[in-house]
Formats: C-alpha cells, sequence, structure tokens
C-alpha cells in the first residue's frame, strides 16, 4: 500500500464517527422535531402548518375516534378546523370527530392525489372533504408543473416516480435526496421552528408578566384573552354571559383562570348565558387574574352588522378604565393554539364603501391587483369554452374513486367566491365544471357535491375567492352539517 | 450549470469519484473532458468556440516559439491576440456598440440583439481569453515553453473549476501542475471542501440574502430615502464580496479535489489603507493580469514621459478593467473613478510617506482612518457598478447624501421615524442572519489574512471542529437562500 493510500484509509477512518453521528440525528428525526411545537399562527408558513397537520393526521387513530381529513389549495382556508370539530363534539358526541385540515396554497387535486396514495393507509380517515375551486383547475399543464413551494411538502420518493418525466435534472437531485434524509427534506420547517423560537424568546424576555389589563372593552366585552386586576390572597366571584350567538358558533366554549403562573381552573360552557365562578387568588399570584377562551365568536357573521371584533365574553361588572392599556403575556407553548387571525384585507368596511376599497384593490398596480385581475381574466377566458375535464379533474376522479371504493365518505365542496366576480358563471364552461362533480357524486357510492359558491356576501372575502374570518366562522355551522351528513352516510 | 446548484454537486461527485478511479496517464483527459462537459451544459455551440480559441492558441504558441526573429515572433504574437479578442469583442461588445451607433442612425440595433442575445452562452470568455493571451505573451516572453499537447492548453482555458469566475490562473502555474499532475492527498480533499463549505456559506447565506434588500433599493433608487440608499451602497459592497469570494472559494476548494492549487483572488480588501493597497488585495488575478500585461508594457513605453506616462499607463489600466465588466457606462464610471483614486493617490503617495514617517501618532490615526476612506471611496465606485445606468447610481448617491443629512436632523429631535424610507421586504431574521453571516465572514477572513485558519482548526478538539463544519453545513441547508446567479458569472 503506498503513503498515500493509508492516508486516505486513516482519513475515512476518522469519518465514520461524524457520519454514525449525522445518521443517527437524521434517522431519529421524526422522534423529536415533532414534538417541537409550531409557535405562530396558522397563515404563518403554510409549507411547515401543512407538514404538522400531515404529521397529525397520519398518527394512530385511536379506537373511539371518526376522522375527517379536509384538504385543498389555500380555498381550504375556509374551513375552520377547530370551530367545526368543536361544534360537532359538542355534548360529548361518541365516537369523538377527530378533523385534520392540509392546507396549503398552490397545491393542486393532482398533488394531493399523491399525498393521499402514500398517506391514506396511515391516515385511514372515514371521510374526506375536497375544498374545490373553479380557480383550481384553470391551468391546463398544471400536472406538469412542481411548484419549488410545493414541491417541499409533497412525498419526494412518489413524486420523483411519477413526475419524472416532467422534473429538472436540479428537481429530481432534490426529490432524491429528500426521500433519503429527513433533515434535508424538512430543511425549511427546521429553519421555520429555529426562528420562530428566537422570536419567542425575543417576545417571552419583553413580556413575561402582564403589567396593565387586556383585552377588556368599554362595553364589558372582551377579547379571546384578557385581565382584569384582582387582589392577591382574596376570593373573587365572576360573573360573565355567553353569548348565544357564541354557542351556535362553536358549539362549546372553554375558559382558563390563571393569576400570575398559577392555573385555578377551567370552565366548559355547551350553554349561553349568565356564569360565574369563585376564585381563590393566592398570595403572590400577581394583581392581574388572566382568562382565555378556547375560541371567540363574531358579531358581524352572525348579523351582518359593522361590530368586526372577535370576541369572548361579557362581564357584568364591566371593564376597568384601562381594560385595553396591556398586552396579554407570551406562553410557551402557545395555549390557544387556534386563535383567528383578524386579517381584513378591505379593511373594517362594509356596503359602498366595501365596494369601492374593492375596486381600487382589483385596479392598483400592485402584486395583489395583478394577480387578482389574472384570476378574473382567466375565467373569463374560457368562460363560453366548451367544458373538457383536463388532467387535473382527471386525477382528482382517481383520488374520489380510490376513497369512495374504500367506503371512505367523500364531500366535495365547491367554495365561495366573493358575488362581486362572479360574471363567469353563467358559461357554458362553468356549468360545464358544476356538472362534473354533480358526474362524481353520481357514479360512486358514498360521494356528495355541495356548491357554497354562492352562499357569502362580498363582505366576507378578502379577494376574490379566500373568505375574511367573519366568513370562516360564518360557514362553520355549514361544513359541520356536511361532515355530519358525510359520517351518517357511510356503510 | 450553477455551481450553487444540486446539478453542479452531483456532477461534482461524479468527476472526483471518476477521476479518483481513473489511472494517473487518463486523468488529465478526464479533466478536460469534465471541462468541456460542464461548459456544454451552459452552450454546445460556445463549446466549439472555447476549443477553437485553444486550437489558435496552441497553434500561435507553437508558431511563436518556433519563429527565428523577433519580427517574427511579435507577428505572430500581435496576429495571436488579435484573433483571441475577435471573438470577446464580437460577443461581449459588438453588440452595444452597433447599438449605439444604430440608436444614433436612428435605426434597430439588430446587430446589437444579435450579440446581447449570444453573450448569454459565452460563458467566462473574458475569464479564458485573458489566460490564453497570458499563455501566448508569457511564451513571447520566453517565460515559458510552448505547449507540447494540445490537451494540457485546451484543459488550462476550459478547467471547469475557474471558467465561470476565476481566478485567472497564469499558465505557467496551471499548466505545469497539469502536465504532471499532483497526487490527491486527503489534506489537499479536507482544505478543498472547507474552502468550498466556506464559499457557499457566503454565497448562500451571507450574499443572496443581502441581495434581497440591495436588488429593491437599486431598483428603484427614487423611491428610497433616510437611511436606506446609504445602507443599500453598504450592503452592496458586503454583497459583492461575500459573493466574489464566495464563488472564489468554491472555485479554488473545487480545484484542491483534483491536487491543483490555484491563487488567491482576495486578502480581505476591505481592510486596505490606500486604493493601491485595495487593488492588491481585491480580484487580485484581474489586477495582476493587467498589471503584468498592460500597465507595466504601456508604463515601460511612456517612460519617456515621466509622471504623465505614469498617469496615462494608470488611466488606460483602470479604464480596461472597468471596460473588461461590460460595455456599460457605469462601468466606463467605475474605471474611471478608480483611475482618478489611483493616480491621486499615487501622485500624493511620496509626501503622505513623508508625512507619516514624522509621527506615530499619524500613522496610528492613519491605520485607522486610511482603511475606512478607502472603503468608503471603494463603495462610491460599487454604486456605479451595481446601478442599471449612470442617472441611478447618481439618483442613489444624492438620495444618500439627502438622507444622511436628513436622518442626523431628525435624530437630533429625538425620532426615528422613516430613518430607513421606503418599503424594504427584509424580516428581522433576514437581518439577523445576515449581521451574523457577515461577522463569520470576516472573522475567518481576518483568520485567513494571518494564515492561520488551518492551525486555529486543529487546534480545536475534533468534535468541537466536527461541530463547526456541522454548523456551517447546517447553516447552508436551512439559511440558504437558493437560485441566485453569481455577480462575477456575468463577465
Amino acid at each position: 500500500m503506498t503513503p498515500n493510500a493509508r492516508r486516505w484509509r486513516r482519513a475515512l477512518a476518522r469519518l465514520a464517527l461524524p457520519i454514525a453521528i449525522l445518521f443517527v440525528v437524521d434517522a431519529t428525526f421524526p422522534l423529536y422535531f415533532w414534538r417541537i411545537p409550531k409557535l405562530t399562527g396558522r397563515a404563518a408558513d403554510y409549507g411547515y402548518q401543512y407538514l404538522v397537520d400531515l404529521h397529525r393526521a397520519t398518527q394512530p387513530k385511536p379506537a373511539d375516534v371518526e376522522r375527517v381529513v379536509v384538504f385543498g389549495s389555500s380555498v381550504a382556508g375556509s374551513f375552520e378546523r377547530h370551530q367545526v370539530e368543536t361544534l360537532l363534539n359538542a355534548g360529548g358526541r361518541t365516537p369523538r370527530v377527530e378533523i385534520e385540515r392540509l392546507l396549503k396554497p398552490g397545491m393542486k387535486p393532482s398533488d394531493y392525489a399523491l399525498v393521499f396514495g402514500t398517506e391514506l393507509e396511515r391516515m385511514r380517515p372515514d371521510a374526506v372533504v375536497a375544498m374545490l375551486n373553479f380557480q383550481d383547475f384553470l391551468n391546463p399543464s398544471f400536472e406538469r408543473e412542481l411548484k419549488e413551494d410545493v414541491q417541499y411538502v409533497l412525498p419526494p420518493w412518489a413524486t420523483l416516480r411519477e413526475r419524472y418525466p416532467y422534473t429538472s435534472t436540479a428537481d429530481k437531485i432534490d426529490l432524491l435526496l429528500a426521500s433519503t434524509s429527513n433533515l434535508y427534506r424538512y430543511r425549511r420547517p427546521i429553519r421555520s421552528a429555529l426562528q420562530d423560537h428566537a422570536s419567542a424568546g425575543a417576545k417571552w424576555l419583553r413580556s413575561r408578566t402582564p403589567k396593565a389589563p387586556y383585552g377588556c372593552y368599554p362595553d364589558g366585552h372582551t377579547a379571546q384573552r384578557f385581565a382584569i386586576p384582582v387582589a392577591p390572597g382574596t376570593t373573587v366571584r365572576l360573573e360573565y354571559w355567553i353569548d348565544p350567538t357564541w354557542i351556535h358558533q362553536r358549539g362549546q366554549v372553554t375558559l382558563r383562570f390563571r393569576a400570575g403562573g398559577t392555573m385555578l381552573t377551567e370552565q366548559v360552557h355547551d350553554t349561553s348565558g349568565w356564569k360565574s365562578v369563585e376564585l381563590n387568588v393566592p398570595p403572590g399570584a400577581g394583581s392581574l387574574l388572566q382568562v382565555s377562551a378556547d375560541s371567540a365568536w363574531s358579531p358581524r357573521a352572525a348579523d351582518g352588522g359593522d361590530d368586526f371584533r372577535l370576541l369572548g365574553v361579557r362581564l357584568r361588572d364591566g371593564c376597568p378604565p384601562d381594560g385595553t392599556a396591556g398586552a396579554h403575556p407570551f406562553r410557551y407553548p402557545p395555549v390557544e393554539q387556534d386563535e383567528l387571525s383578524d386579517y381584513l384585507r378591505m379593511g373594517r368596511t362594509s356596503g359602498a364603501a366595501f365596494r369601492d376599497r374593492w375596486q381600487r384593490e382589483l385596479e392598483a398596480p400592485t402584486d395583489f391587483g395583478i394577480r387578482f385581475r389574472s384570476w378574473q381574466d382567466s375565467k373569463l377566458r374560457v368562460r363560453d369554452d366548451p367544458f373538457v375535464p383536463t388532467a387535473e379533474f382527471q386525477a382528482l376522479e382517481r383520488l374520489v374513486a380510490t376513497l369512495s371504493e374504500r367506503g371512505i365518505a367523500v364531500a366535495l365542496v365547491n367554495t365561495p367566491e366573493s358575488p362581486l366576480t362572479g360574471d363567469y358563471q353563467d358559461g357554458s364552461y362553468y356549468r360545464g365544471y358544476l356538472a362534473f362533480f354533480d358526474d362524481l357524486a353520481r357514479r360512486y357510492p358514498n360521494v356528495r357535491f355541495y356548491n357554497l359558491v354562492n352562499t357569502l356576501p362580498p363582505e366576507d372575502f378578502n379577494d376574490a375567492i379566500h373568505i375574511n374570518y367573519v366568513g370562516e366562522i360564518a360557514l362553520g355551522p355549514t361544513f359541520a352539517g356536511i361532515i355530519r351528513t358525510a359520517l351518517a352516510s357511510r356503510p | 450549470m450553477l455551481f450553487n446548484s444540486l446539478d453542479f454537486v452531483a456532477f461534482l461527485a461524479l468527476v472526483a469519484g471518476g477521476y479518483a478511479l481513473c489511472p494517473y496517464a487518463w486523468r488529465r483527459h478526464c479533466l478536460l473532458a469534465a471541462s468541456y462537459a460542464f461548459y456544454c451544459t451552459w452552450s454546445l455551440r460556445f463549446a466549439m468556440l472555447l476549443l477553437a480559441v485553444s486550437v489558435t492558441a496552441f497553434v500561435f504558441g507553437r508558431r511563436i516559439g518556433a519563429a527565428a526573429t523577433e519580427p517574427a515572433r511579435r507577428r505572430e504574437l500581435t496576429i495571436a491576440v488579435v484573433l483571441l479578442l475577435l471573438p470577446l469583442a464580437a460577443f461581449k461588445y459588438l453588440g452595444s456598440v452597433s447599438g449605439v451607433v444604430a440608436d444614433l442612425a436612428g435605426g434597430a440595433p439588430l446587430l446589437s440583439r444579435f450579440a446581447v442575445v449570444s453573450f448569454v452562452g459565452a460563458v467566462g470568455i473574458s475569464y479564458y481569453t485573458l489566460k490564453l493571451i497570458s499563455y501566448l505573451v508569457d511564451v513571447y516572453w520566453e517565460r515559458l515553453e510552448p505547449a507540447r499537447e494540445l490537451t494540457t492548453l485546451a484543459t488550462y482555458a476550459a478547467f471547469f473549476p475557474q471558467i465561470v469566475s476565476g481566478p485567472i490562473q497564469r499558465a505557467g502555474s496551471l499548466m505545469s501542475q497539469l502536465d504532471a499532475l499532483p497526487p490527491v492527498t486527503p489534506a489537499m480533499v479536507a482544505g478543498g471542501l472547507r474552502l468550498m463549505l466556506f464559499g457557499f456559506f457566503k454565497k448562500l447565506v451571507v450574499a443572496d440574502r443581502l441581495a434581497i434588500p440591495v436588488a429593491q433599493i437599486f431598483a428603484h433608487p427614487g423611491d428610497y430615502s433616510g437611511l436606506a440608499p446609504l445602507l443599500g451602497a453598504y450592503l452592496f459592497a458586503l454583497q459583492l464580496y461575500a459573493d466574489f469570494s464566495g464563488v472564489t472559494d468554491i472555485a479554488i476548494g473545487t480545484a484542491r479535489l483534483f491536487g491543483i492549487t490555484s491563487p488567491q483572488n482576495f486578502d480581505s480588501p476591505f481592510y486596505a489603507d490606500t486604493i493601491q493597497d485595495f487593488w492588491r488585495r481585491w480580484h487580485i488575478t484581474l489586477s495582476t493580469w493587467l498589471r503584468d500585461y498592460v500597465f507595466t508594457p504601456l508604463h515601460m513605453a511612456l517612460r519617456n514621459w515621466g509622471q504623465t506616462g505614469l498617469i496615462v499607463a494608470l488611466a488606460i489600466n483602470m479604464l480596461a478593467i472597468g471596460i473588461w465588466h461590460g460595455p456599460r457606462w457605469t462601468y466606463v464610471v467605475f474605471g474611471a473613478m478608480h483611475a482618478v483614486y489611483l493616480i491621486v493617490s499615487t501622485l500624493i503617495q511620496r509626501r503622505r510617506k513623508k508625512l507619516l514617517q514624522r509621527s506615530p501618532a499619524l500613522r496610528r490615526t492613519h491605520a485607522v482612518v486610511g482603511p475606512l476612506i478607502t472603503f468608503h471611496l471603494v463603495v462610491l465606485s460599487f454604486v456605479f457598478f451595481r446601478a442599471e445606468t449612470v442617472g441611478d447610481a447618481v439618483t442613489l448617491i444624492s438620495r444618500a447624501l439627502v438622507g444622511v443629512w436628513q436622518t442626523a436632523a431628525q435624530l437630533s429631535h429625538g425620532s426615528l421615524h422613516g430613518v430607513i424610507g421606503g418599503h424594504l421586504t427584509w424580516k428581522a431574521s433576514d437581518v439577523l442572519i445576515a449581521v451574523g453571516g457577515v461577522a463569520l465572514m470576516e472573522i475567518v477572513h481576518a483568520l485567513q489574512h494571518r494564515g492561520t485558519v488551518l492551525p486555529t482548526l486543529k487546534a480545536m478538539p475534533s468534535a468541537l471542529r466536527w461541530t463547526v463544519y456541522a454548523g456551517l453545513a447546517f447553516a447552508i441547508l436551512v439559511w440558504g437562500e437558493s437560485g441566485g446567479q453569481f455577480i462575477y458569472a456575468r463577465f
């Protein structure tokens, strides 16, 4: 053996240990990574949220649980998982319904067919709700596209096999690496988790203990989380109103009461009306009583009025004058995982003001305006064309056939669209589109089609197809009904 | 094929593996084949051009070596240099010149379009042309024997680690290694991989992250106020440095995987205390090439003109550096600015030295102020280097000056509002990663400047050393931005 060969042998021997450690860290990744809580809201980093939800959806299903998987592109955002689950399980329903929602903007039916093709055995859903939108089907070359943003959440090996002819060499190598290394495959969630925790650390340093009351409005209503002053070492009697709309929208409400770091009690309500609770605030527990609800309710979603707030209880004794002065403390992990985003693109407008703002946004030379107009144009372009089911429709049909064959109930939902952009709906293409789903529902057992396209007013939308939190809450009972029917229809 | 792509990583793994298994006698042919395969991924047509100019240089190198008289040797050299410069002129400069002519004549710049489109495929033409000219001139000056085999010269010209962005290695240094390929030792490979890792870190984590605000600010300099234009100028200087030194590290590291040693291209240039010093530390292989083949011969030819000759030689040399980057007025201004800097600095050099010799306090002040002044002069010239037009550069500089004034006034009133005027889509996490990345980059550069990187790493316990490597790889995997072309690959 030459001296150089001996040197190589020694060098390679030294590499053995680092490679072994890397292998262990990579192979055990699923055992530790998914235990790390996602600290940001559902709308922050959709890819990470999708992977977290997919991981949960593929966990072993308990015997006394019926599992429902809801999937779709960004339009699946109209399905508020936590709300519908609470509505379905209110009153102690057995078996309990567990809902998993898979949402990824830009993800097409053919992409979901790949996901179900590899994960169906582990998911074992009792019912599947497909959230569809006309916009999802308007690019005829969809099945050949592999957006970078979607690619990394797809099952890599199955994607590589199915899309091999359409992927670039770099993408092939990427998928191959992703199918062999967890650290590589999940690099983006790792980045998000690290950044979220760094940011959470900074927040924690800033707001470990609340100093002033928060979330308590002058009219006595509270936000989902609020705090009011109390005297430590005393017994406090708190009376509060659970609004009937809240119970209608959520089915059941859970309230948690804390003082300082001490959990005092938890109250579960499935009826409306005045409630009261006696709380022993221990000495040294701080001078604020902190209350958090597991959900909020929207007056706007109930009556169409101009109150856009997301509310909790109403206090009989009202709020302190500085009831919104403070900020709620940071908690790790977050207690309220399903807090709604109160984002409204058109601001808190309604009626003519909403339409003016809508028109301005539509015509603006912004990314949003351009995208908005391109959506509208793409629909109007095919308006009078004869309907031809493209590969995306065929992929969806194959998926529906597979699910139906296995006795899984399927609900196909045509999601709502703003009435302000519905000009294309009387065209031949759109009629064919609806007929396609009607036909699917007729041909396959346990499949139903629901057309919710014109169910919401324009003010419930952030744009043409994405509804805001008011619309989400308003639609919750409808989705609960759809799932009840689906579960009941199974053989 | 970009260096920062998975295709390249796979290609390199295949070539390095093939090279290791290849019999020694065939290794140079293996490198030649790999280099042409790499080049063909850009353009097959321009691979033919590369081969043609390599054959031309080989033939004329032999003819220069065989010519009996000095006039004959000079004639052969002149013809060869003209032949080598013709493709460069045609594909890099002719388009713009004809465009200007056509624009002046009011006609359509057809030739301009042809040449600009064509140049896209002529990757590395500026680099391999200079390499081949230096070979011919060295043969003419009898510093070098004419190449005996075409494969050696062709490999020298096409050597794939260096063809996209340099370094511009001299024929004497690289061809001697290609003639007698050194054995590939584990130390060489480890050193190469270390450099590549650091190069990828600089490109993907630092440069591509800095590129986000830089691209925004330079795209619309008129939209930014406050400190944003100034920030854009500073950040571009750092981006360019991280990007260019990153690709150089990858190139040098890649060459080491084949046992080839390449020259350094950077030596902590932003710590230079004079402009002369800066050009001894920045793009060293280009500046020394121009010094040896343009400045020195010119200076010698003009030596009878005294100081005027020196000024003319410096001006031509620096304008050549500017124009080498491409046919744009911004590069001409960049070169002209450095010509002025160098001329002024050279003219006052003697007085400055005398002044500094007189007082140690002045020397200490100069050690701090010198690099600061030099850095800012360079940053100012880089604004022209990066801007789309000279007008944009002037706008950015004027807004930067006004912005500094306004910000100072605002800070005096204790307000931070609008300090960064304009919308920058740069998240807090990006800022933190960029700052951390630049700090790490500069620590390593400082160690490289002192020549203590390897001793520092070797002095570490092996667990710590591997943690450093793993940390860098992890940072690239998780925080690496993707898709950005190397800036100097355009030239």
